[in-house]
Parts: structure tokens; sequence; C-alpha cells
């Protein structure tokens, strides 16, 4: 063993003073130190590197059972005990670091004050919290305490935490201060203590002691100050040398009245404590999470920039970037290479939402336009409120006039954070016990509903500073009558959160279309749909920690399979009595699947005068080929068409009107396949055939659209699903039109709805404020120059309230332009159909 | 702070603050923690987007300005009469957030006029339920410090002194005169 010579001058300097009693504690260190170079094996441990930064400080174990006595000083008013708990290094080894922030462990300490003849005088209980702090030392490359045993290794010291005892509040003259552990929870072991009076330095002193303090010192008794120590004034550092602390030792003999440890006390540390970073700004993608980045109307140039998230972010892999627009064609996947450090995406794209999902925890900033301004979302908290707990959680239920109240009920499990090392448990699958209330409190009903939802990879529970996974919602509604006055939920056993929702019952729903289909938060929106409310005694399910955030993000819209591969059935609807329609030739999605239903209706453009192979596709189950040449010319006036098949004479047609339709003679089924037309027009005309698949290319959609009229219009409906329904409405208005339009949609006449609960629900009477569509104007057939916009989309949901059956749906234009509205459904999935053709 | 296991952490002693006691003589430090509650009736509101969603869902505008000078402007002596019943119904909103119950609040005060004010000086929200002129409209903070017990400010003139002191307070109920 290699002693240095500072230590030989430190054992010599010890055997001098060990009269003096101060000797002891450098004995004592010194005995450490061999110790710790005893047992060393290798490299030195920080412990020992450090030990010559340290001071050493005494401290004295506080017992479970017994008491540890302190005589107190003459002339004190207070006592100052600062207390470390003990904890086994393997405890502090097996948690993550940084140690996360919300690890607190806590104890606590009983101390008594006694008179001089042993009565008690004051007997109180100070409770802690406490933790690790550490540092990462650069000159040792380790991770370092402020305060720790040299000798032994196998125990770490928690942060320390002070007890202030007023000797005034023991009602007469204090003598004693004793002291014991009350409680450690684990995985603290014990504690230990150090007692400081205070003593008063003479006035005389006051004038030089400051000129003699070593500068770290000066600096860290001034670290109250916000200037530095050189600018305190006179007053401000004679009142820091007024008091020093003064160490108490116990009363008694070490080893019988007490036991003695030997702390290393690090006062000069410069580094900054290592802690879990704050997020950074950005949303955050990871395995279990998507992030999701609502894209702007107008589209645009959007960019994307990744970074790691946390300490060592592995590389590897790639991020996958998901957009999502307006139509089921608009879909696409980018793929991100990921190296571990920064990344960016940039793309042209348009409005709708981007899903970023990555397997590697990612943080992601999003931009967008020419300024590239700033696109990445605010996080939307949402409160809601834990069932776990010895309470119910109510909520009142008020009516307007009389009428039922729809409530919209939440409900999610969430996964609590799993222990170090256990393993992390999924959603269990619970069931949440519902009373509907009446008056005076009574039960009216009792639900009973299921809590079974798969973990959603875009919401989180907030946590304290972390988030804990929680399942999607599982969304029932009830319409509740006049006589219901509350919604009780009541204790759950399982990590359950509601939220309860509702909306007046006569209040119109209201839309703006398209703006409300591209506001990712709902609270942007001209009407939310559903309004969150507090519940009875909020006050005490905050103070019990039961009220909590969810933090919600956008969804990207669900393609139905069935839809995508051209597996429904479609259908459109014509209103009841008397009403007026004209036939639109609209542009065809060319992202949707070409489904061979469309043949009548779909048009491909032909170039007059010019032999085109064509190859016909029929119909399943027909015999012929119906097929329909339409004309769009600039003018009126007689036109004269003529169409020849592979050469051949087929048809002509000499036609008065701009545009129109001629029905061609009907080719038989044998002449499905390849065949070379030419369609010559006596003046200029664009011309179309129907019966052609146009793929991926360009084609019109015939479609019959009902003139809105200044009475409204009315529908019957058969609703064939106990489902979700959705009708798709689009209203087509004059291309110059500039105003927009307030159309109102309700079912009119139909039954109240049942009590429920239903997983849908329909808004009965909507408003749609519709801004005009724009694009490329569309012809109107059967007219002379008539054209309209583009149309503007918009839905009408009919929820799991109504049970199949017919239903009568009313249009009226309550504002602004009317124009043509074309109704329509879309049931996914293989239908059954019967057909009759006159062939 | 007793030591107890309920107040354990919001110990003054190793806070920065409390470290400069030493420097000083004869002072004395003291923490003021604020519950999440109490807090609530600070926050500004102007951004209350739950509470903006649904006054703009029942067509209730929301207006901005100097809360003192907007009652000031009425040149009214007394606030409006406004039924217990929609009292009640505000006071009950206030501590629900309930859509519902403003609705009725707004079916209950038929020939009064309902308006979100934020008051531009301290962001806070306001209900000013309005009648006829020469009336001073009757205020109800939206975020009250205690909606379960509702105070009211009554003065004998929407004065300044009167209309910052309701504000500061967070009381409920700002009145002019007693209702007439």
């Amino acid at each position: 063993v290699r002693l240095r010579r500072g230590w030989l001058l430190v054992l010599l300097l010890a055997a001098a003073l060990v009269p003096t009693g101060i000797g002891a504690s450098l004995l004592a260190g010194v005995r450490d130190f061999l110790a710790a170079v005893a047992l060393r094996e290798g490299a030195p441990s920080w412990r020992l590197l450090k030990a010559k930064d340290a001071e050493i400080s005494p401290a004295y174990v506080l017992p479970a059972g017994e008491w540890v006595s302190f005589h107190v000083p003459r002339d004190q008013s207070v006592l100052r005990v600062l207390t470390n708990a003990e904890l086994p290094q393997a405890a502090r080894d097996a948690l993550p670091t940084p140690l996360p922030e919300d690890v607190r462990w806590a104890y606590g300490v009983r101390y008594q004050l006694l008179d001089s003849a042993g009565e008690v005088l004051l007997e109180r209980e100070q409770h802690f919290h406490t933790r690790i702090t550490e540092y990462h030392d650069r000159d040792v490359q380790a991770l370092i305490t402020g305060v720790y045993y040299l000798d032994r290794g196998d125990v770490a010291l928690a942060d320390g935490r002070s007890l202030i005892v007023n000797l005034g509040d023991a009602g007469g003259e204090a003598s004693v201060l004793r002291l014991k552990l009350a409680y450690a929870d684990p995985p603290l072991t014990g504690a230990v203590a150090r007692v400081y009076g205070t003593d008063e330095a003479a006035a005389h002193k006051l004038r030089y002691l400051w000129q003699r303090l070593h500068p770290d010192r000066k600096m860290r008794m001034a670290r109250g100050n916000v200037y530095p120590p050189e600018l305190l004034s006179e007053q401000e550092k004679r009142n820091l040398l007024r008091h020093r602390l003064k160490a108490v030792a116990p009363s008694g003999v070490e080893g019988s009245d007490y036991l003695q440890r030997t702390l290393y006390v690090l006062r000069e540390i410069d580094q900054e404590p290592v802690r879990e970073r704050p997020l950074p700004a950005g949303l955050i993608a990871d395995a279990g999470r998507r992030a999701v980045v609502p894209l702007p109307e107008e589209g645009g140039r959007v960019r994307l920039v990744f970074e790691p998230l946390g300490e060592g972010a592995a590389a590897g892999g790639e991020i996958l970037v998901r957009w999502f627009g307006k139509g089921l064609g608009q879909r696409a996947t980018y793929r991100v290479p990921w190296k571990g450090s920064r990344a960016v995406f940039e793309r042209q794209l348009g409005g709708g939402l981007l899903e970023v999902e990555a397997a590697r925890p990612v943080v992601v900033r999003a931009f967008a336009g020419p300024s590239a301004e700033e696109i990445t979302p605010a996080q939307v908290l949402a409160p809601t409120y834990l069932l776990q707990g010895k309470t119910p959680v109510e909520f009142e239920v008020a009516h307007v006039g009389g009428e039922a109240t729809p409530v919209r009920i939440d409900l999610r499990e969430f996964v609590p954070a799993a222990m170090p090392g256990a393993p992390a448990r999924g959603p269990a699958g619970a069931e949440v016990r519902c009373q509907v209330l009446g008056a005076a409190g009574r039960v009216l009903r009792e639900l009973r509903l299921p809590v079974k939802a798969p973990l959603s990879v875009y919401d989180r529970l907030r946590s304290g500073r972390g988030d804990l996974a929680v399942t999607e919602p599982v969304t029932s509604y009830l319409s509740l009558g006049p006589g219901a006055a509350g919604l009780r939920f009541l204790p759950a056993d399982a990590p359950v959160a509601v939220a309860v929702y509702n909306r007046p019952g006569t209040l119109r729903r209201v839309t703006q279309v398209p703006e409300d289909y591209y506001r990712a938060n709902r609270e942007d929106v001209a009407q939310r749909g559903w309004f969150l409310y507090r519940p009875d005694r909020y006050d005490e399910l905050l103070a019990a920690d039961r009220v909590t955030a969810l933090s919600v993000q956008a969804r990207p819209q669900q393609d139905d399979p069935e839809v995508v591969a051209g597996r429904f059935k479609w259908e459109d609807f014509q209103p009841r009595g008397d009403w007026r329609a004209r036939q639109l030739l609209t542009p065809r999605d060319t992202d949707v699947v070409f489904r061979a239903e469309a043949l009548p209706v779909t048009y491909v453009e032909l170039t007059p005068g010019r032999d085109t192979p064509l190859r016909f596709s029929p119909q399943a189950g027909r015999e012929e080929l119906p097929l329909t040449l339409l004309y769009i010319s600039e003018k009126s006036g007689p036109l004269k068409l003529a169409v020849t098949v592979d050469g051949k004479p087929f048809h002509e047609a000499t036609v008065a009107g701009a545009r129109g339709a001629v029905v061609l003679p009907r080719l038989p089924e044998a002449a499905k396949g390849k065949h070379v037309v030419r369609v010559t027009a006596s003046r200029p005309a664009r011309v179309y055939l129907n019966y052609l698949d146009p793929g991926k290319g360009p084609a019109l959609v015939k479609r019959l659209a009902i003139e809105t009229g200044p009475e409204g219009l009315e529908f019957d409906y058969d609703k064939v699903s106990p489902e979700q329904e959705a009708l798709s409405l689009t209203l087509y208005r004059a291309p110059d039109a500039k105003a927009r339009t307030r159309l109102r949609v309700r079912l009119a006449g139909a039954p109240p709805p049942a009590a429920g609960p239903f997983a849908t629900w329909t808004f009965r009477d909507r408003v749609y404020d519709l801004r005009p569509a724009g694009g490329e104007p569309v012809p109107v057939l059967g007219t002379e120059t008539e054209t309209v916009d583009a149309g503007q989309r918009f839905f009408f949901p009919m929820g799991a309230d109504l049970p199949p059956g017919r239903y009568r749906l009313r249009l009226e234009v309550e504002e602004g332009p009317g124009g043509y509205v074309v109704l329509t459904r879309t049931l996914p999935g293989p239908y059954e159909e019967r057909r009759f053709f006159d062939d | 702070v007793d030591g107890g296991r309920d107040v354990t952490g919001y110990e003054a002693a190793g806070s920065l603050q409390a470290s400069y006691l030493p420097q000083a003589r004869n002072k004395e430090l003291a923490l003021v923690w604020l519950s999440p509650l109490a807090r609530f009736s600070y926050r500004q509101q102007a951004e209350n987007n739950p509470q903006v969603a649904q006054f703009r869902a029942l067509g209730i505008p929301t207006t901005e300005g100097d809360l003192y000078q907007r009652l000031a402007a009425s040149k009214g002596r007394a606030s409006v009469a406004v039924p217990a019943a929609l009292r009640k119904l505000v006071e009950e909103y206030t501590r629900t957030q309930d859509v519902v119950l403003l609705d009725r609040a707004r079916a209950e005060g038929r020939g009064l006029t309902l308006e979100r004010f934020i008051d531009s000086g301290t962001q806070q929200a306001f209900l000013l339920i309005q009648g006829g002129p020469g009336t001073v409209p009757l205020v109800a903070n939206l975020a009250p410090r205690d909606p379960a017990r509702p105070e009211t400010v009554r003065r004998d003139r929407p004065d300044e002194e009167g209309v910052r002191a309701f504000v500061r307070t967070r009381a409920l109920w700002f009145e002019v005169g007693g209702t007439r």
C-alpha cells in the first residue's frame, strides 16, 4: 500500500489532537481510508478518489427502538438536526439513471425534548421525503453524491433533510433532545443524524473574519444572494459570520448508547445534478405512440425535423411518415432512414394529416409553407376522473325545457407504471358500474359498461412528469329523460378513468364545411359535438389526486378495407313528392378503384374524327351494351354526330342543344372486347362514351342532382344496419357563388331516441355552413351553358341510436345560394343485388 | 409546516430564498403554497377554450375591454333585475361548467342579453347580464374563487375602486345598488 505524504501528516495531526476529540474523527477517516484501500481490487472507487475533497463529519445512527440523547447546549433557541436516510446501494443501482423525478422515499424521525429531571416536555414526529441527487464528476468519470460513506460502499446515503427543533415550543427549559427513527419505507433501511447548535462569534472578530475566509466558503455562504460575495454589504457579512453552527455530540458511550458513522461530505460540487431532461419541444413518437400533425387545408411544402429523444438514442430502422389527404386515394407512406441523429423529411403535400411512426424514441417538429411556419400542434389536454378510490364519481344531469339530455361517456383503462424490473402489464378489460339517478339520488337503473379496448397509440394519461399508456376510449351514448338527475360511477378496482360530456338536447349541431374537417383541435371547430363538464365534489376529487389529464391527438381516418378494395354498395336517393333535377358531369375520383357497377354512368372522352381503339366492358349478366354518347359544345344549334365501329357505320344523329346525350343502338354482348370507334361531329364538340373502364385515367361521371328549391327536399331513407351508416351529401352551386350556404338537414318525425347506451349517436338536427367549393366548373346536362362548382361534400352519420327502419330526411337552405344536391350512401362489404334488364 | 405527513416536502428550509436569511437580522421568511384550486381562479380565462366553445355554441358573443369602463358607460344607477332562478343557474354553471345549465340560463334570461366579457387588464372572463337602458349589467365572474360559496361585491355605483376590488377578489357577483 502506497500512502501519500498528506495522509501521513493527517495521521500525525490526528494523534496530536486525540485528547481534544477532533482527532477521533480524523482517525476514523484514516481508518475508513485504510479499509477502503485494503478492499480495493483494481481501480479505486470514486469514493476513495473524492475523499481528498471531502469534509469528514460524524453522524449518529437513529435506532428504530431506542433513543439517542443530545444535551442541549446553553443559550440556544433552536437546534438543527440534519438527517440522511440510508439504503442499499443495490437498491439504487436497480433504478434507472437519471433517477426518475417521481422517485421519493419516505421516512420519519421522532423527537422529544426533556427537562433536567427527565420529564418529557414535547414529543413530535417529523416526516420526510428524500431521494438521491447525483452529479457526474468529470475528474473521476463517475456518478457521485454529495455525502457518502467511504467504508460502506454497499450503502448509499440519500439527500439530507433538516429538522429545526424550536426549544421555545417545549413550554419549559429543555435540557435534552432525544431522537429515534419512526419509520423508513423501503428501500430505506435507516437514517443517521447530525445535531447542531449555534455559537455567536465575538463582535470584535467579525471585522476581520470575513477577510480570512476561503473564497469558496464566501461563495457558499453568500449563495442566497443574487449578487456575488464581493458585493455583500458590511452588515450582510457580519450577519453571515455572527452565528456559526456548532456540532453537538450525543451523550453516553459509543457502542452502547449510540453508534457513530463517518460521513464524507463534498461541499464544493460545481457540476449540475444529473436529472431527467425536460422534454424537448415537439411531439414524441416511439414504439408505443405515434405523433399526428394536422396539415392546413391548402397543404404546401411540409418539413418534418426529427431529433433523438433521451441519452444514447439508438440508431437503426426507419421512421414511417403516413399522409392522409382528403379522399381515399390521397394516401401515401414515406420512409425516413434513422441513424440516431437529426433527420429531416421534406415533401409537397396536400391538406390532411401526417402520422409519424418510429420504433426508436424521437421528437418531431413540423413546418409548412414558404416561410416554414411551425405547424407542430399544441398538446391538447382533457380532464378525466379516476374511478379507483373510496367514493363514486357523480355527475349532475340537467335538462333544457323538459327535453332529454344526450350524454356521452368515455371510459379508458390505463396501465399503471410498472415497478422497476416488473413486467409491463396490459389492460385487463374492466367493467364499470354506472347508475342513472333520479330525484333524491334514487337509482333508476344500473348499467354495466365494458372497458375493453386496445391500447391507444395516440393518447396518453398524464401522471406526474411522465405519461401512462391508456386504451382507446370506449364510448357509450345515453339519452337521459327529464326524470334523470345524475350519473354515478361506482368505485372500480381496475385503473379506469371516466369523462362525461353532454350537450343541450335542443341544440342544433353546426358544422363548417370544409374548415372543420381540417381542424384537428376539436375546440377550434364551429361547434363542438360534445361538451365536457365537471363532476360533483370536484374539489375533493382533485385533493384525492383523482383528477388527471389526458393528452389527446387527432386521428387519421380509418379507411374501410372493403371500400378501398371497391367492395361496397353505392346508392343514391331521390326525394319524395315533386322535385326538379339535372344531370351533372362530374370528374371521376381517379384514386378510387373503378367498379363495373359504375360502367353505365362513367364516360370516357374520345377525340372526334379520330379512330380510337377501345375495349368495351359489359356489366355482369347483361347480354347487350346500352351505349350512350354524350356531347358538349360551346354553341347550340344543329350538330350532326356519326359513330363508326370497326370502320362500319353504327349510328348517326342530329341534335340541337349545346349539351346532351344520344342513346346508341345496343351492341350485342358478343361485341365486348376490342373495337376501333370513331365519332365525327359537324362542328367543334367534346364527345364521351360509356361502358369503358377508365382505369386510373380521367373520366366523367353522370350524376342526377336534385335542385334544392325554396320548399326544401324530403328524402325517405331506409336504414338497413343497426350500426352507424353514413349518408354523404354534395351541394353543387353556381361557379361564381361567393356567399356561404347554411343548409339545414334533419330527421323529420323520427321517434325520440331510446335510453341507450349506444356506441354511436345521431345529431338529428344539423346545420352545415358550406363554403363555395370552387374548382373546375361541372357541366349541367340539358342546359345550354349552365355549370356548377366542383361540389362541397359533407356527411350526415346515422348512429346506432336509430334502429333499422325508414326515416325521413329534410333539407332546407336557410341562408345563401342554393344549388343541386346529391344524396348517396355507401355500405361497405359484399352485398346481394338483383337486377332486371331489358335486353 | 408542522412536520406532518401531509405537508412533507413543503418545508421552507432548503429553498434559495431561505438561504438569504443568515445575511439578515430579525427577518422571517414564509412560503405560501397555493393549491391548484386556488390558482384556478387566477388563471387567464381569455384562452379557456372549453368555455369559449360553449359560449360560441350557444351564440353568446364574447367581447373584450376594460370592465370598469364598460360598466361606467352604461350610465345606469342600479344593476338590472335578474330572476333568482337565473342567478342560481349561473352559480351552478360556474361550479360544474355544464353547457346545459348555461343554455338554461340563456332561456331563463328572456328579455335580457348575455355577453361573455374579457377584462383586458386581468384576462378574467365575466358574464354580463344586460337589461334595458339605464341599468348596469349584472356581472358574474366565470371562474370565481369559491363557486360553492358565491360572494357578492355590492356598490352604490360602478366606481373604479369597487370594480377593481371585485376583479381582484374573484367574488362571483358584482352588483350595483341592489337589483331593481
